[in-house]
């Protein structure tokens, strides 16, 4: 015979070992978050140097760009809307120099790149320019195959920015390159500050919370008497309450860690002019009714 | 090639000996024999104390997981001739597994047949997971995997042209919550310890179902990517689920037939690593006695080596399970 009590001792220890679970991925994650900003220590501009450095790009246009790939299909009801889903995204230095304390050092088009682009410039490139580009998309976000298009968010010539990679020597010249490992890394974003701060989110505020949440929720289930009381009833719904939002909160965890060229930019296109197709849909049912009475 | 499959499943379902009553194939009543038991199995220990003992939550939570291999078969093709009938038995599904069956649509049928969310990872791929420690990765994947199914469904099912399956998705999720919560209000800790605790079980095995059968694998290759658990007994209980490659490649094909094609279309083309003779033995070998993660290796020579078969690209079979799914 299982008694309510034994079971409640494997309910809490299921709720637990999930919750525990949870919290070493995200302390994993830190980990991995943690590892790639010691990658990023500021060094000096040196041949076989590998590390940050501060400067400003120099050439013309785009020097490196954040290259996403969505599909947008049309989303249900109403207003019309088209709903923008990230297939890939691809990061890519075009080439250009850095100029930093005086000298200028090539940056390599070659090299394996991450590009960390202002969200806010990648956001306002996404978002919609006005009826005429809607109605554009808005055919073809109607089949089933979507609406395909290739956003560019570009990190230009006078930008100020922090590279990571490491410093060779080509033909007399200080060149920027990276591998597959270590990426070569162009960023309007201060990198190390914000590793920092996801790292500090995961260890300091994340972790914390959700084994604090476990055992507040345990703590009134466990009040007393146990299993019988009001209180512990209400325990035991909030226990199970809890597993369903600590799973979701892991993976919330996770995503909101992302890298910047990891993080989906989606997005909703709304019909700026909603009052046109209302008012296209008025003038067809009134055509339809004319006809239908005639 | 699809009507090539459907008359050879139609051979294979003995239509020959009759139009089966209610159900589409004879075999179907397996299922409903597993379902019967499972809801027995909770009745009795929700209703009689003394069958609130070790042998029966054991047993309810391997039917639980049963369960959710016919929420598999049953989304793939309806059990029954009626489609009320497929619908409420969605409904009793749902809640044996406390998850809407429908979520299979697009996370099962769509997403995972296929690896990829259109360009984005498959919900529930092996790499959600990165722990040093193997067993860890088997016990943690339902912890991402699961979120991930549902923020995917969300969005999936925010697109236009979407409404029956996300009405569907709500009538299971209503009907599942509903009677659980029912239950609930009756005797709230026996339907938290020996209705939730079980159903739960089963719905979080069958996410590790899908580390199981994938990770180690080639999901490029078409005949690598997923691997079999080929023993009899195992797959009498578990209605030919451990016939994975052909089920992925051929998914229009009743499970009553997957080990005659797994024979003809998979064996000369799967690495024999692939090929597992018992589930138990590579759970206890891959998890228990050894602490890393097997490292990835070519898979694909016998693939590659093989006579080429006929088979639909990735993006056709996408395209026909859409249509299935009446999208």
């Amino acid at each position: 015979m299982l008694s309510h009590t034994t079971m409640g001792y494997v309910a809490l220890f299921v709720l637990w070992g999930n919750t525990l679970l949870v919290a070493l991925a995200a302390l994993s994650r830190a980990g991995k978050l943690w590892r790639k900003r010691a990658q990023l220590a500021p060094v000096e501009p040196r041949a076989g140097a590998r590390g940050l450095v501060r400067g400003r790009l120099a050439g013309e246009g785009p020097i490196a760009e954040l290259e996403i790939e969505q599909v947008g299909r049309y989303g249900a009801g109403e207003p019309r809307s088209v709903l923008w889903h990230d297939r890939r995204a691809e990061s890519r230095v075009l080439g250009g120099e850095l100029e930093l304390a005086g000298q200028r050092i090539a940056l390599d088009p070659e090299a394996s790149a991450e590009v960390w682009p202002s969200v806010a410039r990648a956001e306002e490139l996404a978002t919609c320019k006005g009826a005429a580009e809607f109605d554009e998309v808005w055919p073809m976000a109607r089949k089933a195959r979507g609406c395909t298009r290739k956003l560019r968010v570009p990190i230009e010539a006078g930008e100020e920015v922090h590279v990571a990679g490491r410093f060779e020597e080509r033909g007399g010249a200080l060149v920027l390159t990276g591998a597959p490992a270590e990426p070569l890394l162009v960023s309007t974003i201060e990198p190390r500050g914000f590793l920092l701060s996801q790292v500090s989110f995961l260890v300091l505020a994340f972790v914390p919370g959700v084994l604090l949440g476990a055992g507040l929720v345990t703590a009134i289930a466990l009040w007393p008497p146990v299993l019988e009381g009001t209180i512990s009833k209400l325990g035991g719904l909030l226990a199970f309450g809890y597993f369903l939002i600590v799973l979701p909160a892991g993976t919330w965890a996770r995503d909101r860690t992302l890298l910047p060229q990891e993080r989906p930019l989606r997005g909703r296109w709304v019909d700026p002019s909603p009052k046109r197709e209302a008012a296209s849909q008025d003038a067809s049912s009134t055509a339809s009714e004319a006809a239908s009475k005639s | 090639m699809a009507s090539a499959v459907e008359s050879e499943s139609g051979r294979h379902e003995g239509k020959a000996s009759g139009e089966p009553w209610l159900v589409k194939h004879p075999a179907e009543w397996r299922q409903i024999g597993i379902v019967a038991t499972y809801w027995s199995i909770l009745g009795a220990m929700y209703f009689v104390p003394a069958c609130r003992n070790v042998l029966f939550f054991a047993a309810a939570c391997y039917f639980s997981f049963l369960n959710a291999v016919v929420i598999h078969n049953h989304m793939h093709q309806g059990v029954f001739k009626s489609k009320t009938l497929n619908l409420g038995w969605r409904r009793i599904l749902s809640f044996g597994a406390l998850y809407p069956a429908t979520v299979n649509i697009p996370a099962h049928n769509l997403v995972h047949h296929h690896f990829e969310d259109d360009g984005q990872p498959d919900w529930a791929a092996p790499e959600n997971v990165s722990f040093k420690w193997h067993l860890l990765n088997l016990i943690h994947f339902p912890n991402v995997s699961g979120p991930n199914t549902f923020s995917g469904m969300q969005r999936w099912a925010a697109v236009g042209g979407r409404d029956d399956v996300r009405k569907q998705y709500l009538y299971d999720t209503g009907f599942a919550f509903g009677l659980t919560g029912v239950l609930a209000f009756f005797d709230l800790w026996t339907t938290l310890f020996f209705i939730v605790l079980p159903q739960l079980y089963g719905a979080r095995g069958i996410l590790r179902i899908n580390l199981i059968q994938h990770d180690g694998c080639d999901v490029t290759t078409e005949w690598n990517h997923s691997r079999n658990f080929v023993g009899r007994a195992f797959n009498w209980i578990m209605c030919n689920n451990g016939y994975h490659t052909i089920h992925h490649n051929r998914a229009g094909l009743h499970w009553s037939v997957l080990h005659e094609w797994h024979a003809r279309e998979v064996k000369p083309r799967v690495d024999p690593s692939l090929d597992e003779p018992s589930m138990l033995a590579y759970l206890l070998r891959t998890y228990l006695f050894s602490l890393g993660r097997p490292r990835a290796r070519d898979v694909a020579r016998a693939e590659r080596a093989a006579q080429p078969t006929e088979l639909a690209p990735r993006d056709a079979r996408r395209a026909e399970a859409a249509q299935a799914a009446g999208l």
